[in-house]
């Protein structure tokens, strides 16, 4: 009777002790759920991101020779970024969802060009409230920062180096003068010394220093040695510089509080070299606290994009007379019913800036 | 020996609870879990499919129906359709927008174009509805959804 009376308690207690040791499992697994979920949903976004930017902002002026010198424009890739994921997480496509969805759970988004790149994080503005100056942090974008830097302070320049995301080919803007497309495996019979500047790494009047180095600050501040000839140093230098912006920007989102740094690697082995961003590409932190899971939810993600091939539009005039636009493949549709195409165009922002509407008529195709 | 009447319900009640009651409670959570993992794989594995093809195969409908089919509860799915125009606006500038189309069978998606697929749980199954019983414990319920964009 006693190890009856003995027996109840522990048996209950032994399930209280399961079961919550079980809850606790339940709410790993809703984490790790949501937590792919969001991978995935990211993931998603951001690809249709570098897609967009890619083929909207190409300008006329981009170098058909060199796709990798397209010119970027970084906020059609935030609209659209936040636009997918937005359908993604079920939300409303409105510009207050937009707006809460970008201020309290995206820290920076990181668009990285050819030859510089661009970050929307926070920046401390002062404004003015009833009179009274304050400090806000809003978010906004930077200018376009080269991936290096150097500072020749006996001369008084600022000095820049441009690696690119493409080719072995780097620009540089030196005590004044623009250079560009220097390569040196390309040139250095090309031109003489004279251009490009001769001695080991001593001579600062020009970017070109062959079978030399120059001391080159990254856009991080800190100070390496930089081979010019290495395309193995301007990867280094493009992920060291990617690094630190991300890991800056979230420090400054978060005011410090950082549980995580990220790091862009350029070796993964002794044997092999890396580079995580070779073209045109969108870098983004998310961190979600309101989701089903009691832990909170953050995925990095990252995308790049590459012109593959265009799409074109025809613009025509309607039987109305109204200046519409549809997809080339409808050429044949749009000739049978005797219109005549008046211009191509080689995306639909293209056709709209020339006051052409999509063509509602072939809107189920 | 006396026995309690007290104790004997008492001990019927414990019995209840831990052989019945909870390992019912560890099925329905642990068969959710499993039956959530795959309609995620067959979410993306179909909004994978449609944006590398431009268009919704039978094979893609077919594996995503087989997927669903083999979850222990029962899940239904809308796929929508959200088609890329590009409008002028005053001054010279553009706009983008995505308008809901319908979905068409051999219909040929372009770049640009948004494909969503939402998976949804109908009702609950014996499991859930038992675990439901539980005082204090909750059922955590989670429709998949996920967009993606035609390449």
């Amino acid at each position: 009777m006693k190890f009856i009376a003995f027996a109840y308690p522990i048996i209950l207690l032994m399930d209280i002790i399961v079961f919550i040791n079980f809850y606790n499992w339940q709410q790993e697994s809703i984490y790790e759920f949501e937590q792919r979920q969001l991978d995935i949903q990211v993931n998603y976004a951001v690809e249709a991101a570098t897609q967009e930017m890619l083929s909207i902002g190409t300008h006329i002026d981009t170098d058909y020779a060199d796709w990798g010198r397209a010119t970027l424009e970084p906020q059609i890739a935030l609209d659209t970024f936040t636009t997918v994921l937005m359908k993604n997480l079920g939300y409303s496509n409105t510009k207050e969802n937009r707006d809460a969805l970008i201020l309290d759970h995206v820290p920076f988004f990181i668009v990285a060009g050819y030859d510089g790149y661009y970050v929307y994080g926070t920046v401390a503005e002062t404004v003015t409230v009833d009179g009274v100056e304050q400090l806000a942090y809003p978010k906004r974008w930077t200018p376009k920062l080269p991936y290096a830097m150097k500072s020749v302070k006996t001369e008084g320049n600022i000095n820049t180096v441009f690696f690119n995301l493409s080719n072995n080919n780097y620009d540089a803007i030196w005590n004044g003068n623009y250079y560009e497309k220097i390569n040196y495996d390309r040139d250095k019979d090309v031109y003489p010394n004279s251009y490009f500047g001769i001695d080991k790494g001593t001579n600062t009047s020009s970017p070109y220093t062959p079978n030399g180095t120059v001391d080159i600050n990254s856009t991080t501040g800190r100070v390496q040695s930089w081979d010019l000839a290495n395309t193995q140093d301007r990867d280094r230098c493009v992920n060291d510089t990617l690094t630190y912006a991300c890991n800056a920007a979230l420090y400054a989102a978060l005011e410090g509080n950082m549980e995580k740094e990220w790091f862009l690697p350029s070796t993964f082995s002794e044997w092999s070299q890396n580079r995580p961003v070779t073209s045109p590409s969108v870098l983004v932190y998310i961190n979600r606290n309101n989701t089903s899971s009691v832990y909170d939810v953050s995925t990095f993600g990252i995308g790049g994009a590459k012109i593959d091939e265009a799409t074109f539009f025809i613009c025509y005039k309607n039987e109305q007379g109204d200046k519409v636009y549809t997809y080339a493949t409808n050429r044949a549709k749009v000739e049978a019913r005797g219109l005549t195409v008046l211009y191509t165009a080689t995306s639909m922002e293209d056709a709209a800036k020339n006051g052409y509407y999509y063509d509602l008529t072939y809107l189920r195709r | 020996m006396k026995q309690s009447n007290i104790g004997i319900i008492l001990g019927v009640i414990i019995l209840f609870i831990s052989t019945i009651i909870l390992p019912t409670y560890f099925m329905s959570v642990i068969t959710y879990r499993d039956d959530l993992n795959k309609a995620q794989v067959a979410a993306r594995n179909f909004v994978d499919s449609v944006i590398d093809n431009g268009m919704i195969s039978e094979r893609a409908v077919s594996d995503l129906n087989l997927d669903l089919a083999a979850c222990t509860s029962t899940f239904t799915y809308r796929i929508v359709r959200e088609e890329k125009i590009v409008q002028p606006t005053e001054g010279g500038g553009v706009e983008t927008t995505w308008m809901v189309t319908e979905i068409v069978d051999g219909t040929e998606w372009a770049s640009g174009d948004i494909v969503t697929v939402i998976i949804e749980q109908q009702g609950l199954n014996l499991y859930q509805k038992l675990a439901m019983l539980m005082p204090g414990a909750w059922f955590y319920t989670q429709d998949v959804r996920m967009s993606g964009m035609v390449r």
